[in-house]
């Protein structure tokens, strides 16, 4: 027993369709590339659809919380900085005019059917 | 029965490598099947036999024809090598499907990436010049804060953009120092509206408000651009621009609820800001390369479908300040009240502006970039050499 060195630690990360961000999900041991990314379907994909999947060695990732945490607080109050931070909208309503949301002008926008 | 019940298993695990490896033809996805079958009749599966499995999918897949399924639906796969022409790449975008970084592309299609995201990404980062003159005089601790934050964002999303332009440009061995040098170099554009001035609080605010509410309208627009990482990339960029929206509306509401004093500033400064507005769209009609955009669907409306949309939302807000535009044909339409009258900005002079960096500040600001680039050079190869002989020490303790 022993004899044989444990396989090194793969990150696994699932990107559920093309226009999604790689989700990291767990990890993996195998012993090359092409295994961790075969582990990684067989673990952690079995039943859904992925759009790609990717497979990092643990050793290749540099981690804030372990190299310096103090630079991840946020003590300071940053509401200047959130659109939550600004109350417009009974402004817009003294002016009588509606009030615009971000969300709302995304969805004004998304592409007119072409024939 | 459990044979069945594997074996169909297998099957549908066959049908999604199929998806991923489209280019094998349909025999052979038979006969690997049975193949495949047969392994898994004749014993427990192993990790091994699904290595072999999978290698000879793909040095199979690497030589076949590409009309294997040609016809599925709905599944993102990439361009198979085999299968590059023009014609296939619009079909296969006009199914919904998006490129990647790393997948193959037309040359042309390539080309035209690169001019909308490193001029989009230039324009993000010569933005922030006309907003920091700002800082210093903002009226209230808090709205230096927040117009500091705008600006990191702006530098922010200059950094993000870069990124993309750098891996599109990479084929043509030009990373981030030739693509800022471009700058200074007066080799790419940016942004009409930062080679004008912004003499007063008033333009500080109307910038966030109208410029940045026309960017964030091409944007949102860019978010279902088939370009993979850029409309990825889009949706972190326009959840910060909700921000900037906010903070924007909030000065000029501060200022249009003010005194008479402060209303005529914002009214001057709309004044100035409205025809770099119009401008800002670009033309009625679009150019040859702005059409292949659309063709492509780097891009998804024309430039009088923004801008239209920007009338709709703008028009009714400003006026309902009590502000007027500068604009005496602005009207909606009588028959298609969705459409609206405008007057031409000056086309010929903001033009010249833009491809000879000739506006009132156009040299100033690209003198501070200049600065910023040149100026820090040193910084930049400083961290390289400290970097580099970290790594010699490393390997030679």
């Amino acid at each position: 027993m022993g004899s044989v060195m444990d396989s090194p630690v793969y990150e696994v990360f699932g990107q559920h369709d093309a226009l999604s961000f790689p989700t990291h999900v767990g990890s993996v041991r195998a012993a090359s590339a092409t295994l961790a990314l075969l582990l990684a379907r067989e673990t952690y994909f079995r039943r859904d659809a992925v759009f790609d999947l990717w497979v990092v060695p643990r050793t290749s990732i540099f981690s804030a919380r372990q190299h310096d945490p103090l630079m991840l607080g946020d003590r300071t109050n940053k509401a200047y900085r959130l659109p939550s931070g600004y109350d417009n909208a009974p402004i817009w309503k003294q002016f009588k005019a509606q009030a615009q949301t971000i969300e709302e002008v995304a969805l004004d926008m998304t592409p007119p059917r072409r024939s | 029965m459990i044979k069945r019940l594997v074996r169909s298993y297998w099957r549908h695990r066959l049908d999604r490598a199929v998806i991923r490896y489209q280019y094998l033809t349909h025999p052979e996805v038979l006969r690997l099947s049975q193949i495949l079958d047969g392994w898994i009749l004749q014993g427990q599966y192993s990790l091994a036999r699904s290595e072999r499995w999978r290698s000879k999918l793909s040095r199979i897949g690497s030589i076949a024809r590409p009309e294997a399924v040609r016809s599925q639906k709905g599944v993102n796969t990439s361009m198979t090598r085999l299968n590059q022409s023009h014609e296939a790449f619009i079909e296969h975008i006009a199914r919904g499907n998006k490129i990647e970084a790393t997948d193959w592309m037309p040359d042309d299609y390539r080309q035209l990436l690169i001019k909308q995201i490193h001029m989009h990404a230039v324009s993000e980062i010569m933005g922030a010049y006309p907003e920091k003159e700002w800082v210093k005089y903002a009226p209230t601790i808090r709205r230096k804060l927040a117009l500091n934050a705008k600006i990191q964002d702006e530098i922010g999303h200059g950094q993000m953009l870069l990124r993309l332009a750098e891996d599109l440009s990479a084929p043509y061995g030009r990373g981030r120092e030739a693509l800022l040098e471009d700058i200074v170099e007066g080799r790419v554009k940016f942004h009409n509206v930062f080679h004008m001035p912004a003499p007063t609080w008033a333009d500080a605010g109307v910038i966030g408000f109208l410029v940045d509410g026309g960017a964030i309208i091409t944007q949102a627009m860019l978010l279902a651009s088939s370009y993979a990482p850029y409309a990825r990339m889009l949706k972190r960029i326009v959840a910060e621009e909700s921000f900037h929206m906010q903070c924007g509306e909030s000065v000029v509401l501060a200022l249009a609820s003010g005194t008479a004093a402060q209303r005529d500033m914002l009214q001057q400064a709309i004044n100035r800001w409205w025809p770099a507005m119009m401008f800002f769209f670009g033309p009625r009609e679009m150019g040859t390369q702005s059409r292949r955009m659309l063709e492509y669907r780097i891009r998804t409306m024309t430039n009088e479908e923004l801008r239209q949309k920007f009338l709709a939302r703008y028009v009714p807000r400003i006026r309902a300040l009590g502000m007027t535009l500068p604009d005496p044909d602005l009207h909606r339409d009588l028959d298609h009240p969705h459409y609206w009258h405008y007057t031409d900005p000056d086309w010929d002079a903001f033009n010249e502006m833009v491809h000879h960096n000739t506006g009132p500040m156009s040299q100033t600001r690209l003198a501070l970039r200049r600065g910023a680039q040149e100026g820090l050079a040193w910084a930049r190869q400083a961290t390289l050499t400290a970097h580099a002989t970290h790594c010699d020490l490393s390997a030679t303790l």
